[in-house]
């Protein structure tokens, strides 16, 4: 197992959170962003495809099991911070805003500004969507009851 | 859209789409041709020590599922990262398993046969070896002729190995096997597939 | 042999516009959207996913309304679209242990940790036509629990495991990337990422027959579902320029996992043999169907005679893909004239030979 440096698990967990979240919310925080930096494509948005795999019995050797199709893109700032982005679907402004925010993130004056302002928030709501299929879900977990009181279930 | 190389980013092609489809025909035309020599323009500049020609080659070719080997010549960190950025491509370890090799400079033994030569059920399965020599011309020089050649035609090739058509005969001897090979000088490019029979020794000068 | 005509642009032009006016319907009622066939007819785009091999439920929403709601014709829309795409990464094998539960049940053990979570399943429906839905059923109210389900719930087969009682899957050994079907011609015998590979990719009814026929006799003996589970996993990859792996988001999948019969050797003790079934989305049949037929062909290598034809590789992977078969079976419909006049001929030729002796064989017997 790969030991990350805190820098990169930073990095890693901010970058997780801007390919969740959705178009509409990058672009909102883009919109709420008062300076925005210029900026220019190293690559333009590209969508593909990403062979997904899996494993034997969820945890053997892996197997393909189907392609799925993202989108990626580089950008490097004014300032000279690259950014990458690479995001499930096809997602070309998806992924520009994605390699945006990843490029400001990295460069040390926007950086907990927008960990504050962005990717707190984006976590949060995250959070809450999670949390709210999960109470639908367990509505429909049964709830086994036996008619002999005192039964502890079935062995196993 | 100047950009600066201060990180080893260079750009590739500004439509990618549109100069792949370009650089992909003039390969397909320069097999279909072999010897003749095709120029290459307007084309982005890779890091050193690979052409512009070699770069776009690469850009248009190269993928995830292409290993590629190149030779200590032809290699640097920064060729390194602007091919693992625009390419993707996986590094061969060893010569035999790539699919693509790129010699970085003509004067070095070109050691065809430690490439992959196919097999006798996938021929097309073999290796296709770019080498940078200094410079092309149809004007003079080594006879060729085989299939998309109307009779001859001659290819002089300056910073080659001497040994380079002595190898390159004995490589097509072995058709349908073998490999192909693209000559790269900085703008021009040229092909030589495995169908072309050198008729003439290296380094010849014939009348025209 | 193929017969080359030529003509009938006209037409196929008028074919072409004919079959829009059809697919559009009558202009007064309102066209199709796609969120609408992505919300609404989820299960249609599930399917198409997986046949087309494909994750991306706006592509298979749009195949779904250019074919008109056939399946298979779909599939193939996906299929050919697969090839304008460039493959940009392969992915770390995802993590179904991890999965965002929406639904898990087991019919192994009652009572397992985590519990069995129904989701939103069929199962229980009575199957009767629900008349309401003619019109709009607007809100639909939902219950919410007190508390979330359980994240990370283990998996039944560890349970098996503790005790040894389930066989292991084989752990990576050599590093080496899995075959892919998509890049190198598939050949027989095929491993068994060679196998799953080709079954997450095929026709679900086939694989449904297939694993019926199994359970009816022809082949493995009863399996059970040790587990069903269905929810979103995330999906990650490692870009070359980055150097380390990072999260790209996640797809909804549907895992079940057949425990079999017990099977020993003088080396092994008995043990449950496995079957695993992966499909993209909520494919739960197919699922099912495919950890069946995956457990069918393991028979190889679990030294079982090869008796029915969801043992039969050949038969199995060669025939699973429906827009092969298709492609193969409609193919009938090209112009095979002069095949058909060598044919016709032949039998016009033997006919006459046979009505010739006839009347030879008659003409002696009137001989005086």
């Amino acid at each position: 197992m790969t030991e990350f440096s805190e820098e990169m698990q930073l990095r890693r967990h901010w970058i997780g959170i801007l390919a969740r979240a959705s178009e509409q919310e990058l672009e909102a925080a883009w919109a709420r962003l008062t300076e925005k930096p210029g900026y220019q494509f190293l690559r333009a948005p590209e969508p593909g495809l990403a062979m997904v795999q899996a494993r034997m019995g969820g945890t053997g050797r892996p197997f393909n099991l189907g392609e799925m199709t993202i989108t990626r893109c580089t950008v490097r700032t004014k300032q000279g911070s690259v950014g990458h982005a690479y995001v499930a679907g096809r997602r070309p402004r998806h992924a520009e805003l994605a390699a945006v925010f990843d490029a400001l993130l990295q460069a040390g004056s926007c950086r907990d500004t927008l960990l504050q302002t962005l990717i707190r928030p984006l976590r949060e709501q995250e959070e809450q969507r999670r949390h709210a299929l999960g109470l639908k879900t367990a509505a429909t977990k049964v709830d086994f009851f036996t008619m002999v009181r005192g039964h502890n279930g079935d062995q196993l | 859209m100047a950009i600066s190389s201060e990180d080893g980013l260079l750009p590739g092609f500004a439509d990618p789409v549109q100069e792949s489809t370009r650089v992909f025909r003039v390969l397909m035309n320069a097999i279909a041709h072999p010897g003749r020599v095709y120029e290459l323009s307007a084309l982005p500049q890779p890091p050193a020590p690979f052409y512009p020609a070699t770069g776009a080659i690469c850009l248009t070719l190269l993928d995830l599922d292409t290993p590629l080997w190149i030779d200590p010549s032809g290699s640097s960190e920064a060729i390194l990262a602007y091919l693992r950025f625009h390419c993707g491509s996986p590094m061969a370890a060893d010569p035999g398993e790539a699919a693509y090799a790129i010699l970085g400079d003509g004067h070095a033994t070109p050691e065809l046969s430690r490439f992959c030569q196919g097999d006798p059920s996938y021929p097309d399965q073999s290796a296709t070896v770019i080498i940078q020599v200094e410079s092309l011309s149809n004007l003079q020089g080594t006879r060729l002729k085989g299939p998309g050649i109307e009779s001859e035609i001659r290819l002089h090739a300056t910073g080659i190995n001497r040994a380079f058509w002595t190898e390159l005969k004995q490589n097509n001897e072995q058709f349908p096997l073998g490999v192909d090979v693209l000559l790269v000088s900085p703008a021009a490019i040229c092909g030589l597939p495995r169908t072309v029979e050198v008729l003439s020794g290296a380094g010849e000068r014939t009348n025209p | 042999m193929y017969v080359a005509v030529k003509g009938g642009e006209k037409a196929i032009e008028s074919a072409h516009a004919l079959l829009a006016e059809k697919r559009r319907g009558d202009p007064a009622v309102p066209d199709l959207s796609l969120e609408q066939i992505q919300e609404q007819l989820s299960f249609a785009v599930d399917r198409v996913m997986n046949e087309g091999s494909i994750y991306d439920r706006e592509l298979a929403a749009l195949a779904i309304k250019q074919a008109q709601g056939d399946l298979v014709e779909a599939a193939f829309l996906l299929r050919a679209y697969r090839t304008t795409l460039p493959r940009l990464a392969t992915t770390e094998p995802i993590d179904t242990s991890s999965m965002t539960i929406r639904r898990r049940i087991s019919a192994t053990f009652k009572d397992l940790p985590g519990g069995q979570i129904l989701g939103p399943t069929f199962d229980y429906t009575h199957r009767l036509l629900d008349f309401d839905l003619v019109n709009d059923s607007g809100t639909v109210p939902v219950n919410h629990a007190n508390a979330p389900v359980e994240s990370a719930m283990s998996k039944v087969v560890e349970l098996l495991d503790r005790e040894g009682l389930i066989e292991k899957e084989p752990a990576q050994e050599d590093g080496s990337m899995p075959a892919d079907i998509t890049r190198q011609p598939l050949t027989l015998p095929g491993e068994r990422d060679v196998r799953l590979q080709c079954l997450a990719r095929a026709d679900e009814g086939f694989l449904l027959a297939l694993g019926y026929s199994s359970q009816r006799g022809f082949g493995t003996a009863h399996p059970f579902v040790g587990e069903i589970r269905m929810g979103e996993t995330a999906v990650v990859i490692t870009p070359q320029e980055l150097g380390f792996p990072i999260e790209i988001g996640e797809i909804t999948v549907t895992e079940c996992e057949m425990v079999n019969h017990f099977k020993g050797s003088k080396d092994h003790p008995p043990q449950f043999t496995r079957g695993y079934g992966l499909t993209f989305g909520y494919c739960e049949r197919k699922a099912m169907a495919m950890a069946v037929v995956d457990r069918a062909l393991r028979c190889r290598e679990l030294d079982e005679e090869v008796k029915a034809p969801a043992q039969d590789e050949e038969f199995v992977l060669m025939h699973g893909d429906n827009v092969e078969a298709s492609g193969f079976l409609q193919h009938l419909k090209l112009p095979h004239h002069v095949d058909f006049q060598a044919d016709l001929v032949m039998v016009r030729q033997m006919r006459a030979e046979t009505a010739g002796q006839d009347v030879g064989a008659d003409s002696g017997k009137q001989k005086p």
